[in-house]
């Protein structure tokens, strides 16, 4: 069950910000709506795979607050899988834009953690210490 | 929706009857009993009643239709009103089944936003009148454009973001780096070169105009922000100073001067690459020729593409670069 927040309006941030390692996806937007938080990620395969390999997504996925340690909860996935289904490449020449969706998070200054993986290993898509000013977001039309 | 055929027919029905003052007020009952004598079947009065609502609530014709109890039957409040009433010449509906054609060829569904579909409906419903059956969809036109096309999608979206002046956020792709980057672009114009569809707009992640492809745009997200003119000139001479869509990097607009043999020269002749195009044949039947551009990477492509057949005089990093592969 999505629970509302007070936030009527939608912001969004361009963050162009990679990962813990740098064959994470780089987490290009982050849209806070009153209905969900929406991240949009981008990953280029690398040939450190045969064909490119593979990606999925843990449905245990979160945001995390840094300050209030307060966890919002993944609600969708588009344009990946969700382990344990993998979203399988062709080459190692391909890349694939996708978006994870979480529950609704407070428009209010802080600093943030997204994480596939608790204490994951460099294969993991984890994002730490993202910082998020609202100033900088900008509101949608 | 559109209109279909069977449905047209009896529209036209209904029309003719409703403008015949010898007969006026005709009854459902009345346009049941012409149809079955004109389509040769005979509707149902459910479909004659949903025919007549259709065209009063369709914009294509908001046929002004109203009952009148006293005389129980049906009248056009303005008399003057008629489904066939759209003023076109022959030569109207011949240019208009080009540009139909044209239009098909360019783009698919995609491309035309509803309000065009619904301008282009109406002018079909006269076009269906004054042209045989079966004609409508011969297609006399070809163009380069191949369903399935990538990009297309969004179309809708950055033509408004263009029109509206309103500032977008995208995610874009680079298949030469191969990296994802999220922008924010003050959009100027869609631009075709070649089949391939281009966003030219004011960059804030690059400070400068950049055209992007739309086969490489994701999400495109309208934004509350304010829009940044850039410099008219400057837009200008980004767009139209240039044979293709990309500019090479901290190259100025320069005059290019390039020897065709023969064999091409009609071709160059024919169809200029360029409005700034000039040129001095030779009596051989080669010639030499300039431009007057900001040099691009489609320009180097196209040079290389006629082999021995085109090389470049001027300026000299451009005949290098345009040399290695021969």
């Amino acid at each position: 069950m999505i629970t509302k927040q007070k936030n009527t309006k939608k912001i969004l941030f361009q963050l162009n910000r990679m990962g813990h390692s740098e064959t994470n996806p780089i987490l290009l937007r982050m849209l806070f709506t009153p209905e969900y938080t929406k991240v949009d990620f981008g990953y280029t395969t690398t040939n450190k795979y045969i064909k490119g390999g593979w990606i999925k997504m843990a449905k245990e996925t979160f945001i995390e607050n840094v300050a209030t340690k307060k966890r919002y909860k993944m609600i969708k996935a588009e344009g990946i899988t969700i382990a344990p289904q993998k979203h399988n490449f062709q080459s190692n020449k391909d890349w694939q834009y996708y978006s994870l969706f979480f529950e609704p998070m407070e428009q209010k200054d802080g600093v943030i953690n997204l994480i596939e993986i608790e204490k994951g290993t460099p294969n993991d898509f984890n994002y730490y210490d993202i910082p998020l000013n609202m100033i900088d977001g900008v509101e949608l039309l | 929706m559109g209109i279909t055929k069977s449905a047209y027919s009896r529209y036209r029905i209904i029309d003719k009857m409703l403008k015949n003052t010898f007969k006026p007020y005709p009854t459902l009952e009345d346009i049941q009993e012409t149809c079955l004598e004109k389509l040769t079947f005979s509707p149902s009065l459910d479909t004659l009643e949903k025919d007549i609502r259709n065209m009063k609530q369709s914009h294509v014709f908001e046929a002004p239709i109203v009952y009148c109890r006293k005389n129980k039957g049906y009248y056009y409040t303005n008399p003057n009103f008629s489904i066939n009433s759209i003023p076109l010449t022959d030569d109207d509906i011949l240019t208009i089944k080009e540009a139909l054609d044209l239009i098909k060829n360019l783009g698919g569904g995609n491309r035309v936003n509803e309000r065009f579909s619904n301008a282009i409906q109406k002018i079909l419903a006269t076009y269906k009148e004054e042209f045989p059956e079966g004609d409508i969809d011969r297609k006399v036109i070809q163009t380069d454009y191949v369903e399935g096309a990538k990009g297309y999608e969004n179309f809708n979206v950055l033509f408004e973001s263009c029109k509206n002046q309103t500032p977008i956020s995208f995610v874009h792709y680079s298949y030469t780096k191969r990296i994802f980057n999220a922008v924010i672009v003050h959009p100027i114009r869609l631009k075709e070169f070649e089949n391939k569809w281009y966003l030219i707009g004011y960059s804030e992640n690059h400070k400068g105009l950049r055209t992007f492809g739309l086969d490489r745009i994701y999400e495109p997200i309208l934004l509350k922000r304010k829009f940044i003119n850039w410099k008219e000139k400057e837009i200008e001479s980004y767009c139209n100073d240039i044979y293709g869509v990309y500019p090479i990097e901290n190259q100025k607009k320069q005059e290019i001067t390039f020897l065709t043999s023969p064999t091409i020269t009609n071709y160059f002749e024919a169809y200029p690459i360029h409005p700034s195009q000039k040129g001095k044949k030779n009596e051989s039947g080669s010639s030499y020729f300039t431009i007057n551009v900001v040099p691009s990477m489609e320009l180097i492509k196209l040079f290389r593409s006629y082999g021995k057949h085109l090389e470049v005089i001027n300026p000299s990093w451009l005949r290098q670069q345009t040399q290695s592969l021969k």
